[in-house]
């Protein structure tokens, strides 16, 4: 798998943080299972806490929770070093597959949802705002032109598909913000399936595309 | 205390279970963790109580920080951002947050590469000190206060645009210094 788009770095600092909302987080840990170059620039976010958290002017700790981690840590079981994973065999990331239960896109109930697009939406954390969902895309079928409120996340797991920014194909994730409006197509060869998160609602340039989001709920 | 000093402290607790050296660091980084813990919403007893289990898990966990992914203190706040998460809010336990899974560590990491992790830490600290002030106020923000990139831009009155160049400004200026050839 070629990667050539990546996570945006100001993404990885809010991820880094913890502060993602559940839908976008969960897609940037799928494509980090797939690319390597992020795990790396992910690494930095980290760095970024541990300067701040050393940097944290301090608060009075009681004497008493000293004397009990140093009596728990006699008989707390350690830790064994984890072998590593190698990345999921199956289409599906592992952080996807443990969200659905399945690792097999075919065997979910896709809902019909458009002209040429159906989709299966995913649980977020309750409050969070927008949409998280998959989304299966007919081959040569256009999504209609819309831009984003906020932050919106699309991770290629089968296919590709085309817009103004570039070809995405598996493993690739687009990682848009408000400034920018596409009409993503999607390959002629075969259908395009991606996960989708966004922190606030797509915005349809279209009159009869803004109606049917009324119905869809994207 | 320095950045390697912390270092060889963990390396004789990982190594040796040294009860000593674990209790040096404890009186080093438990009154931090307690204060990021306050930061992030947790009020006094709620912090200490999660503390003391960051304070455990470095215990348990100290073989996993000679992976070789980054500085002890970046372990740390890993650990606490993790405790917070896993406790607090009582989501599942993260299957990938430290990526560890994918990445095959290096069983060849000399002493050297080890100091140099470390010392990449404390350019970081130092180049910390001199990001311009909008951009900190954006980390800060992010990291201590726990906010999204639109609730910042909301407490900032400013686009959420404006919030990520801030985030990419930041990041691109700290990886820059931080891999600036001693």
């Amino acid at each position: 798998m070629t990667i050539t788009h990546h996570l945006d770095h100001a993404t990885l600092v809010s991820y880094g943080a913890g502060t993602l909302p559940s839908g976008l987080n969960t897609i940037v840990k799928a494509h980090l299972e797939f690319c390597s170059a992020c795990r790396k620039d992910a690494l930095v976010a980290n760095e970024i806490g541990g300067s701040l958290l050393n940097d944290s002017q301090e608060v009075e700790v009681s004497a008493s929770s000293k004397s009990a981690v140093m009596d728990k840590i006699q008989t707390a079981t350690l830790h064994r070093f984890p072998l590593p994973r190698s990345a999921s065999e199956s289409e599906m990331p592992r952080v996807l597959q443990a969200l659905i239960g399945t690792a097999d896109l075919d065997q979910l109930k896709w809902r019909k949802s458009g002209p040429g697009v159906s989709m299966f939406k995913l649980p977020q954390k309750s409050g969070d705002a927008g949409f998280f969902g998959l989304l299966r895309i007919a081959p040569g079928q256009k999504v209609p032109d819309h831009g984003h409120g906020g932050t919106e996340l699309t991770l290629i797991l089968r296919g590709a598909y085309h817009d103004e920014i570039g070809h995405f194909a598996r493993g690739d994730v687009a990682d848009l913000d408000e400034s920018i409006s596409h009409t993503p197509t999607a390959a002629d060869e075969g259908e395009c399936i991606c996960v989708v998160a966004n922190d606030a609602p797509t915005r349809f340039r279209s009159w009869p595309a803004r109606l049917v989001q009324r119905f869809i709920g994207i | 205390m320095s950045q390697d000093h912390l270092a060889a402290l963990i390396r004789l607790v990982a190594q040796n279970r040294d009860r000593e050296a674990f209790a040096s660091l404890f009186d080093h980084l438990a009154p931090k963790v307690k204060a990021f813990l306050i930061h992030r919403g947790l009020n006094a007893a709620g912090a200490e109580d999660v503390m003391q289990d960051v304070m455990l898990s470095i215990w348990t966990k100290a073989s996993l920080y000679d992976a070789p992914r980054g500085s002890f203190q970046a372990w740390v706040f890993t650990i606490a951002r993790n405790a917070l998460i896993d406790r607090v809010r009582r989501q599942k336990p993260d299957i990938s947050i430290d990526m560890i899974e994918w990445d095959p560590v290096d069983e060849t990491e000399g002493s050297e590469e080890r100091m140099l992790r470390e010392e990449r830490a404390t350019k970081l600290n130092n180049a910390m000190k001199d990001i311009p002030p909008d951009q900190f106020a954006i980390l800060q923000l992010a990291f201590h206060e726990e906010l999204t990139q639109t609730e910042i831009a909301s407490k900032l009155n400013v686009p959420l645009g404006t919030v990520k160049s801030r985030m990419r400004l930041a990041y691109a200026h700290l990886r820059g210094r931080m891999e600036l050839a001693s």
